[in-house]
């Protein structure tokens, strides 16, 4: 009924459209390695509720490739192009949002306006 | 005695960290009570998961840990508290946990709301646990479509007029499998053929799937599984949650949930679902619907309470169907003798409580009650064959919890009752049955230290109509290492048969019913073996499962399908019948965000079908389920691909038939394939997928199609699909409970 070929063909399309979103990034970097930017910094975030804002954030922030934070030790990745933001604008994105970015200092406003589990660590619960 | 253990297990575990490393963690467990002040929890545990290092909190709450080597996870809990996980990097840190009251009604912990598909090492039971992020990459409209991508779960369609899916564990037929949502019962009674598509999919927050028999304080059915759906909570769900589908066969549906916070105490959610099949289609040309037309609405308003000792979930659901099959043109309005026509109404109201109490002067000790009344009406008709079902139900079930002694004998005991009362007409005959059950049970749990778990529950029930049924269970775990768990469980189970109800899609054709008038329970032991291994890959966990489960049944229901092909035999017997079941799955990570799952499964399932022991018809020996999940590192797309093959199954005989009415006796095998695409925008996401992507169609699915009034029509026949390929798009959109 149904022929091994046809199955092969529809994985192969799904892992070609699976992988062409990253596909682009993966170029940029290497033909255009000056207009995309790596960087990496600690934040003080806390939570799960704090990598999610944090990474949704920047993801939707213009220019941003990718931006991932690493619960553990709470450093954040960012992918950027440099066309449309710098170091700083990305660090400005997570101040703004209440988060300590490296060395630059949190929006206390924002800080204050943040949940009470990301403000003090031990207040989030995983449940 | 005990309190020299505990105080050792301490001393113990101090002095053996203690000694690769000088840091010791300090921290308070505290709590907000119902007036919002902060409270000193004493008592409370504190572990490592890694190291499994423990220590508890004293009277001010404070607490001191060893932390040997970190990263690690801290794991804190106290009875009839959510448990919180920690992840510590830094020990130098004061930390200060806020546990917060809750679950004294629910037997599973869930960790993490939102994870995909995991299994957890320290359930007694093999628990798989499909989470909001799993049952999103399939859009499932309903709970028979939330399983695509789990291999422990089959799917099947039950005939080639309803439209309506029937699961599988085990092998068995999905009548073994108790369903119940947050352990109130869920598809029971005339609503088990049927019921499993009045669950809407985005209702459901996580399913959690226990093979074998599940714990005697849910009754003495279970004998193959059983499944568990934690449904959306009003102090958790969305603000406002929108859910728009429609595919290619003009199915369309709607989701709106509204969630409300109005206190600390009180939490209130509405649930509604509209879903509507608009056109008729036949994609298989044989004139017949391949999906009936009509509409499913369900709608469930349900409250919150959390107090300082007590909690409370109540409610109300309403589910109201009609839906029309059969040939193309057809009416239920029509004269006799038009068109063959299919009509399937539903109307089911239940009233629902979930109480618990926590006891003063029992430190550890807790009651819970559960509640539930329901009224279920069904009006099918099958052509000239016309079924009426009314279901009024009272269940009702306590339960105790407490320790003996100390925290590693737990005891849960209570007491239940249900009576069931049935008003069914088949045709010109009518049967009135009133079941009564009351029951009384006890399970009692060693934990040693979580690493040997062992859970041993005896039940015993009075039936009005049967007598006693006694239900012994044991379950066992052991941890042999950290990243795996080896687990056992042995027991006994029943179930009530309503042969009419629970096999209604057998009236879809002219085969004769020929149903012993001596029904009784059916009863059967489970037993099964399952190993979990977890390893990294590339830094990531990776899951190797594999199981095997033997079911007798010393009694049971048959379906005879082989005695002729114009009739239906339905009748106990203790005659031997029995399901080997066994599967592998590996489930891995290769890369971030790309994961990988494949699961081989061999079905041994035989009764004795016209006086012959075979194999049971419609039940493949083999499947294969793989699954790839891709989701891109900045989290916008999602891509799924699910690939089943489900091997050849064998037939009933229609060697009487005609020979143009005569079909093969073993089916072929096949491969479904499903995908899905997500995007994910800012504040809501879109996505688009495909069924049956091989476009894998039944030929002459419906016998006798052309005649279906004749001698020899029967649309029960269906191994395969009979639509072909589908094409769906929809939307979510949601606005998130602010977080305090």
């Amino acid at each position: 009924m149904i022929k091994m070929k046809n199955i092969g063909l529809v994985m192969m399309l799904f892992m070609m459209t699976a992988f062409s979103a990253n596909a682009t990034t993966v170029v940029q970097g290497k033909e255009k390695a000056k207009k995309v930017k790596t960087v990496r910094f600690l934040t003080s975030a806390i939570c799960g509720e704090c990598k999610e804002r944090i990474e949704k954030a920047l993801n939707y922030t213009k220019g941003v490739v990718f931006a991932e934070l690493d619960e553990e030790s709470k450093e954040v990745t960012v992918k950027y192009k440099t066309k449309f933001l710098n170091e700083d604008e990305v660090k400005a994105v997570v101040t703004g949002l209440g988060y300590d970015a490296a060395d630059t200092k949190r929006d206390e406003e924002a800080f204050n306006k943040l949940p009470k589990c990301c403000q003090s660590p031990g207040h989030c619960a995983r449940d | 005695m005990n309190k020299i253990i505990i105080v050792f297990i301490c001393l113990f575990s101090s002095h053996l960290y203690g000694q690769e490393t000088d840091l010791q963690l300090k921290g308070k467990i505290i709590t907000i009570n119902a007036e919002g002040d902060e409270e000193t929890v004493p008592g409370a545990k504190i572990q490592w998961v890694l190291n499994k290092a423990v220590a508890f909190s004293d009277d001010a709450g404070q607490f001191e840990i060893a932390a040997a080597s970190l990263p690690d996870t801290l794991m804190i809990s106290f009875i009839g508290f959510q448990t919180i996980y920690y992840k510590v990097v830094d020990p130098s840190l004061d930390f200060v946990f806020n546990l917060k009251e809750g679950k004294v009604l629910d037997g599973i912990v869930v960790i993490g709301e939102n994870l995909g598909k995991h299994i957890d090492l320290m359930d007694p039971r093999h628990v798989e646990t499909i989470g909001t992020d799993e049952l999103r990459k399939a859009a499932c409209c309903n709970l028979s479509e939330s399983f695509e991508t789990n291999a422990s779960v089959d799917v099947n369609i039950t005939d080639a007029v309803s439209g309506a899916k029937k699961i599988q564990m085990l092998g068995l037929d999905g009548v073994y499998t108790q369903l119940q949502w947050e352990n109130i019962p869920l598809v029971r009674g005339l609503s088990t053929s049927y019921g499993l598509s009045f669950t809407p999919g985005t209702w459901i927050e996580s399913i959690q799937i226990t093979k074998g028999t599940g714990s005697v304080l849910n009754g003495y059915e279970s004998m193959a599984g059983m499944i568990n759906l934690e449904l959306k909570k009003p102090n958790e769900a969305e603000r406002l949650y929108v859910n728009l589908y429609g595919n290619k066969f003009s199915r369309a549906e709607i989701n709106v949930h509204g969630a409300q916070v109005l206190s600390k105490k009180w939490s209130t959610l509405s649930l509604v679902h509209i879903s509507n099949q608009f056109v008729e289609t036949d994609v298989n040309k044989d004139g017949f619907r391949d999906m009936p037309i009509g509409y499913i609405a369900a709608a469930m308003h349900r409250w919150n309470f959390e107090g300082k000792n007590s909690e409370a979930k109540f409610g109300i659901k309403a589910i109201l169907g009609d839906k029309q099959g059969g040939q193309l043109g057809s009416s239920s309005d029509a004269p006799l003798g038009s068109a063959w026509n299919a009509r399937f109404k539903t109307q089911h109201v239940e009233l629902f409580a979930k109480n618990g109490y926590f006891l003063k002067k029992r430190k550890f000790g807790s009651i819970g009650l559960i509640g539930q009344a329901k009224y279920h009406e069904m009006h099918n008709t099958f052509g000239n064959t016309s079924y009426e079902g009314t279901q009024r139900k009272i269940y009702l079930n306590s339960i105790y919890g407490d320790i003996i002694g100390n925290t590693n004998h737990n005891i849960k005991t209570g007491l239940s009752f249900l009576l069931d009362d049935y008003d069914q007409t088949y045709n010109d005959s009518t049967f009135l049955k009133t079941e009564i059950v009351p029951g009384a049970y006890a399970e009692y749990t060693y934990n040693s230290n979580d690493k040997v778990i062992v859970v041993a529950g005896f039940r015993a029930d009075y039936h009005n109509l049967y007598g006693p049924l006694i239900t012994p269970r044991i379950h066992g775990k052991w941890n042999i290492s950290k990243k795996n768990a080896l687990r056992v469980s042995v027991g006994r189970g029943y179930r009530v048969p309503n042969p009419f109800a629970d096999y209604n899609s057998q009236m879809a054709s002219s085969r004769l019913w020929v149903v012993s008038p001596d029904i009784v329970p059916e009863d059967g032991i489970s037993a099964g073996v399952t190993f979990t291994q977890k390893f990294l890959v590339n830094d990531n966990v990776a899951s190797f499962t594999i199981d095997y489960f033997y079911t007798h049944f010393l009694n049971q229901l048959v379906v005879d399908m082989d005695i002729s092909a114009n009739e239906v035999h339905i009748y106990n017997t203790n005659a031997t019948s029995f399901s080997h079941s066994a599967q592998a799955e590996l489930s891995i990570q290769p890369a971030k965000g790309f994961e990988l799952r494949s699961a081989f499964k061999y079905y041994d399932v035989r009764g004795t079908f016209n006086n012959i022991l075979t194999q049971k018809a419609f039940v493949p020996k083999f499947r294969v389920l793989l699954n790839a999940g891709y989701q891109t590192r900045n989290k916008k797309w999602g891509f799924d691909l699910t690939g089943n093959w489900i091997g050849k199954k064998r037939l009933p005989s229609t060697a009487t038939n005609p020979e143009i009415y005569q079909r093969d006796v073993i089916s072929k095998n096949f491969w479904m394939l499903n995908s899905q695409i997500t995007y994910n925008f800012k504040n809501f996401s879109v996505y688009l997928g495909g069924e049956n992507l091989l476009n894998v169609i039944q030929n002459d699915a419906i016998i006798s199609a052309e005649d279906p009034f004749g001698a020899y029509f029967d649309a029960t026949q269906v191994w395969a699909p009979i639509s072909g390929a589908n094409i769906y798009a929809g939307l979510h959109f949601s606005i998130k409970q602010k977080k305090k």
